[in-house]
């Protein structure tokens, strides 16, 4: 099923037209983004976005705003709840919802299990953040300003979702992201002290290390709201945004203020055209499916454009305003820049990128959903006597002298035959593995890379974080072999058939610099 | 980080098991150990409340919203025609999140709920906090008849978490059905 997915996604990429656009630097404009806190529903959250609309309106300072929600829900916890509330004696469901959104009084039975519900839950903001942050990049590089209002839990997302955006954004662009914390249980803001608010009879302060009260809260009749419950001084719509009390004017001026500190985007048109595009410049293979039938098709990202297998060809030298990053990958940390390309109708295609792979093949949408190109592990390659054939070098930013340890993760052939570890060198244009040798500069032809992340998605993820590279050979019929590299030091290592099988190799190539 | 957040919910058990009762609106016991909530909690929301087995129940005119919906809609949110239509199409955007089997369904029930919300928002007043809690009771009461058994009730959470990291732009114009 994947198989065929990726095919009428490849497919769909090669059908892909771009509109003769001219980029044209967008009007001065800002998205508030709704980062929401635990047991919120979509629907709840739409609510918590309409009473920021309604209080700071379509139009603040010369800005247009656009609002929206990155949403996040903890998983499973609806089993559980249902489960508990069986056992609670209560036969009909609708009270939890209420309960949920603050619509009569829960019963002491729900706040108890919902506490030591929460208490059993460790939060695992990674799929999240990987998505919302694709967005918040997405409308910066359109020349937006993105203000993240997050609250309570929605703190921990945008604040991994702001780490993972720096990784993307150069040249200072991060100075148009900004958030303002609401009802705070991280140690920080973005990894700053604030701004923020939390009231003071809010229970989110007891949180060990999470910001400190910074509101005493009134309120509108001016008196102290030390009445108030410690939950219901947490809630977003009902205390913060709540008229009945003053934090609402603060908690306003504090957003519009990170509107107009947020700085407004350098042309985006530069960054994809001149930066990320002259960055992902080669020749690819794109690789989905679980054999038998994987699919391996030729991507050539040139100057101007990408040139496919079948040699059609789109160009993305305009492509500034064909950028719609919809749907993001959900699972992984490990981008730099991508491309998004609209056309095929009604679906959306798209590839992401990093400096020497197409390492997240395309996405879609519509009738075809998003799935991305996984392979599973399989089993470690059974031979590796066959040369390598490397016909151009794409190994400069590894240069230097690696020592291959084999341990037990792999049963790789060569290293079986040898006791001690096998040297693997790479020098400028050649390559050395053991006692083999093997030049890299080899007729002039463009290496093939392979889109390793669809192979080997977990070890993607894992080192993703530094630059990496792979290589491999450009005949399919030929072995390949290839490697992820970080700071010198090779993490991973992989030799196989291209069209035989998907291979990891987990050797410990840690760099003996030698 | 993870450190943190594992203290952060280690304090809401423990600050909010202490805070229970402490007079807030929300943590004021309505009942405790295994009794039921409170009787207001249980009072029907519309006679003959749809508890069938099954996530559709019973919707006889096949307009993609329960028979007892349209009753309760009927008789609390049709003041006008357009607060009717409104108030249906939030019942049926929530009817496709307990309808929502996988992924992908999840994802298009969400925006049809996002979509629902941005009609109600546009449509109703919304000038002022009490207009604002107005349209979002009305959500509130059909979405918990619409989850009104546990097996509707786990549907429908089940549809929130399969579109976890989704962001929800506006709706594209016309957001009203």
């Amino acid at each position: 099923m994947k198989n065929v997915i990726c095919i009428i996604i490849l497919w769909g990429l090669t059908q892909l037209s771009f509109a003769e656009v001219s980029c044209v630097r967008p009007s001065l404009s800002a998205t508030i983004y709704f980062s929401n806190g635990i047991k919120t529903d979509v629907r709840s959250a739409k609510a918590s976005r309409a009473s920021l609309e309604a209080a700071l309106g379509r139009e603040y300072n010369g800005h247009a705003l656009d609002y929206a929600i990155a949403y996040n829900e903890t998983s499973g916890m609806a089993t559980d709840l249902a489960q508990a509330t069986a056992q609670s004696g209560v036969q009909n469901n609708k009270n939890i919802l209420r309960w949920l959104n603050g619509k009569n009084l829960a019963p002491e039975w729900f706040l108890n299990w919902f506490d030591q519900y929460l208490f059993k839950r460790n939060l695992d903001v990674a799929k999240e953040t990987a998505s919302h942050a694709n967005f918040y990049l997405n409308d910066i590089l359109h020349g937006k300003k993105v203000v993240v209002v997050s609250h309570s839990q929605g703190n921990f997302y945008v604040n991994e979702a702001k780490q993972l955006l720096a990784r993307q954004l150069r040249d200072g662009k991060m100075s148009s992201f900004a958030i303002f914390g609401v009802a705070v249980p991280a140690d920080n803001i973005g990894g700053s002290s604030g701004p923020y608010l939390t009231n003071h009879r809010d229970f989110i302060q007891k949180v060990p290390r999470s910001l400190p009260p910074n509101w005493k809260l009134h309120h509108s009749d001016k008196t102290v709201a030390d009445d108030l419950g410690p939950i219901q001084a947490h809630l977003f719509n009902a205390t913060y945004m709540s008229d009945d009390f003053d934090i609402k004017t603060a908690l306003l001026a504090g957003i519009r203020s990170q509107i107009d500190a947020a700085a407004r985007p350098a042309h985006s048109c530069e960054t994809f055209n001149a930066s990320i595009l002259s960055m992902v410049t080669g020749t690819y293979l794109s690789t989905c499916g679980f054999e038998p039938k994987e699919t391996i098709n030729q991507i050539q990202i040139t100057g101007t454009g990408m040139v496919f297998q079948d040699k059609t060809s789109v160009d993305l030298t305009r492509m500034e305003t064909s950028l719609s990053l919809e749907k993001g990958f959900q699972d992984s940390n490990a981008y730099i820049g991508f491309l998004y390309a609209g056309g095929v109708n009604p679906g959306r295609g798209g590839a992401f990128w990093d400096s020497n792979r197409i390492f997240q093949d395309p996405v879609s949408e519509g009738p075809n959903p998003p799935r991305y190109c996984r392979v599973t592990k399989e089993t470690p390659p059974t031979k590796l006597e066959s040369d390598f054939s490397i016909s151009q070098t794409m190994l400069v930013p590894a240069r230097g002298l690696y020592r291959m340890l084999p341990i037990n993760a792999c049963t790789f052939n060569r290293t079986k035959k040898n006791d001690k570890p096998i040297e693997f060198a790479i020098d400028g244009s050649t390559i050395r593995l053991g006692d083999k040798k093997w030049n890299l500069n080899m007729g002039g032809e463009s290496v093939s890379l392979l889109g390793l992340d669809l192979r080997l998605p977990e070890l993607i993820m894992r080192n993703i974080d530094e630059p990496g590279f792979f290589f491999a050979s450009s005949d399919e019929k030929n072995p390949y072999m290839l490697y992820y590299s970080r700071n010198k030091e090779i993490l991973w290592f992989s030799a196989t058939e291209v069209n035989k099988s998907t291979t990891i190799c987990d050797f410990d190539m840690r760099n003996q610099d030698l | 980080m993870k450190t943190n957040r594992l203290f952060f919910v280690a304090l809401l058990f423990l600050l909010v098991t202490a805070c229970s009762g402490e007079g807030g609106s929300v943590s004021t016991p309505a009942a405790k150990g295994n009794v039921p909530a409170a009787a207001a909690d249980d009072a029907p929301l519309v006679d003959n409340e749809d508890l069938t087995p099954g996530l559709k129940g019973i919707d006889a005119d096949a307009n993609g919203i329960r028979d007892d919906i349209d009753r309760f809609i009927a008789s609390h949110y049709s003041a006008t025609s357009i607060m009717k239509k409104t108030a249906e199409q939030e019942a049926r955007a929530f009817q496709k999140q307990v309808d929502a089997a996988t992924p992908e369904q999840a994802l298009a029930a969400a925006n049809a709920v996002s979509r629902a919300a941005d009609c109600t928002f546009k449509t109703l007043p919304h000038a002022t906090e009490k207009d604002l809690k107005f349209a979002e009771d009305m959500s509130i009461e059909i979405k918990a008849l619409t989850a009104n058994t546990k097996e509707r009730f786990e549907a429908y959470w089940k549809a929130q978490e399969m579109v976890s990291g989704a962001v929800f732009m506006d709706a594209k114009e016309p957001v009203c059905d």
